[in-house]
């Protein structure tokens, strides 16, 4: 009971978070959804960075639940206050009604995503390696015993993740009063359903329902997000915030002024908290402010655009300041970048020939298979060059785009100067890498598919 | 919309069908009943030694290790024993015990999991 109250009231601080620096009010059910989806997401987050934040200042666990917890709540109070001062919007006219078969196909493919999770999950009851192997061991450190005790400084190549999901599991068990194996795994279906909630009606919102539900299809149907869900990995979570932000962002560059750095603001928020998820965030963070900052002929000015970014940052420093921390003070170095030897092997292999002509057909067979059958990224690549030759404008989605080949020219870097063995590096992290972008690509490619129609349709 | 609602569905089922499962954990296994009982008698100590007649070169497809390193926090396990009073052991043969005891001067305190795992203590050290 303790637990749905705490997670109850983080979810409606994170509501309250989102419906201050979304200004405009809601006319749609899709936005409705929309911001409810990220106003949770963001809730759980804050609390869990809270927590984290607590632990780190040493206060109890106990206590530390409680107030991470109500910390956004007033910003729930604040909200409805605000919401009440200003004029009632009409509802928009709904745009037609989502014809039943294809209710049925997102049903269905939804069911069989739920049925394939479940069942994996009943024959692991501990979750998958990740789960069982970083995080709830983490989290059971958390509980049992001390933040400092959580890291081994044995060089373990996990010991430098942050802690979302670890502290949102401790916190869990803390309120329980017992480590019951079914709240990392309710965490997990969370998260899952996170990610397709937030694609579907920011997709909806934009671009109608019907291409919601079909971008929400093609989600739950791809295997390796059935397999992230059920093995509890935090894969899933960081997907989620970065999506979040990405959407953040699309709305914000179709705006100006207050409104425009406010949205800013909350995607620099959501791209903290995918930093506090996993070291890859941070890789996202900084893509996405370096692709905000990219200069375009179409684009916006100098000013604006170091504006824009500077709103980023300020949305993300709560968390950057968690995150340094957490890095300086607990946080074991992390291995694929400080390693024993020097910074001349990494070079060394940086411009091997024989170390690319292995890692590039790697990747690429990591790209046509990502778990099953040829189809998901081969096709969203075969669309976004399509589009792109088609002279399709990106300007709302570029720096979105933009962000994306950052991150995979980051991951790319990092396997080639990867310490461990590479085939074992690619073959355990390239699928996970692809799903956390995976869920953004189809947000993109949903987006930018009826802009070029819509120019074909007026020239 | 029907072609990608029946093409995902199928990769899904030909997946999941078709995963071969990480090989650390049987089907249906739980971790913590295994180590329900040694838990109760470890010593309050923050670092105890871990022993298998089972050592993959690679440390992440040790599941043995994987398995005692969750089960047993907030024990930490190492494998470098010289300096440890305590000691686990988690056998794939139970006969191989008694030999691994005596190369490392160690007694077992007690058995469980019908000897697979022991806890072992070094000998002179109380």
């Amino acid at each position: 009971m303790t637990l749905l109250l705490v997670v109850a009231a983080a979810c409606l601080g994170g509501w309250g978070l989102v419906e201050l620096l979304w200004s405009n009010p809601t006319t749609r059910a899709a936005e409705a959804w929309l911001r409810a989806s990220i106003g949770t997401l963001s809730g759980l987050g804050v609390c869990s960075a809270a927590f984290g934040g607590l632990l780190l200042a040493g206060q109890p666990g106990s206590s530390a639940a409680w107030i991470s917890g109500f910390l956004l709540l007033p910003l729930a109070a604040a909200s409805s206050f605000i919401h009440r001062l200003r004029p009632r919007a009409e509802p928009q006219a709904k745009s037609g009604a989502l014809p039943l078969g294809w209710m049925l196909f997102f049903c269905s493919g939804f069911a069989l995503a739920a049925l394939l999770i479940y069942e994996h999950q009943r024959a692991l009851p501990d979750g998958g390696w990740d789960a069982w192997m970083i995080w709830n061991r983490r989290a059971r450190f958390l509980v049992r015993g001390t933040l400092l005790e959580s890291f081994d400084h044995h060089g373990d190549i996990f010991e430098s993740y942050p802690l979302l999901l670890p502290v949102l599991i401790a916190l869990g068990w803390t309120q329980l009063k017992t480590e019951a194996l079914a709240w990392p795994a309710a965490l997990s279906w969370i998260g899952a359903a996170l990610c397709v909630a937030l694609l579907s009606s920011a997709v909806a919102l934009s671009r109608g329902s019907r291409r919601g539900f079909a971008a929400g299809l093609v989600l739950v149907t791809t295997p390796q997000f059935v397999l992230s869900a059920a093995s509890q990995e935090a894969d899933l979570w960081l997907a989620s915030f970065v999506l979040a932000a990405q959407i953040s962002l699309f709305h914000a560059l179709q705006l100006a002024g207050a409104a425009r750095l406010k949205l800013l603001v909350l995607a620099g928020c959501l791209l903290g908290l995918a930093g506090w998820t996993k070291n890859e965030g941070a890789l996202f963070g900084i893509a996405v402010t370096v692709g905000l900052l990219w200069r375009h002929p179409a684009g916006a000015s100098v000013k604006r655009r170091v504006g824009d970014a500077l709103a980023l940052l300020l949305g993300a420093m709560p968390l950057i300041a968690l995150l340094l921390t957490f890095e300086f003070t607990y946080g074991p170095a992390n291995r694929v970048f400080v390693s024993p030897e020097t910074l001349v092997s990494k070079l060394h292999r940086l411009v091997d020939p024989a170390r690319w002509v292995q890692l590039v057909p790697m990747l690429l067979r990591r790209l046509v298979h990502f778990q099953a059958w040829t189809v998901g990224w081969v096709a969203a690549i075969a669309i976004a060059i399509f589009l792109w030759l088609r002279g399709t404008p990106f300007s709302l989605v570029g720096p979105a785009v933009r962000s994306l080949v950052l991150v995979g020219i980051g991951f790319t870097l990092v396997y080639a100067t990867s310490p461990y063995d590479l085939s074992w590096h690619v073959g355990h992290s390239a699928d996970r890498l692809l799903l956390q972008c995976w869920p953004s690509v189809l947000f993109l490619l949903s987006i930018a598919w009826p802009i070029k129609l819509a120019i074909q349709s007026s020239t | 919309m029907a072609l990608l609602a029946v093409l995902g569905i199928a990769r899904a089922s030909y997946f999941h069908l078709n995963h071969p499962g990480s090989g650390l954990l049987a089907t249906g296994e739980a971790i913590d009943p295994t180590y329900a009982e040694i838990r109760r008698d470890l010593p309050d100590q923050p670092r105890l030694g871990y022993l298998s007649d089972v050592s993959p070169s690679f440390a992440l497809q040790d599941r043995y290790w994987l398995q005692a390193s969750y089960a047993l926090v907030p024990h930490r396990l190492e494998r470098e024993l010289s300096m440890l009073t305590w000691v686990v052991a988690r056998l794939e043969d139970p006969a191989q015990l008694a030999p691994l005891a005596a190369r490392y001067h160690l007694e077992v305190v007690a058995r469980y999991q019908e000897g697979h795992l022991a806890l072992l203590r070094r000998k002179g050290r109380r």
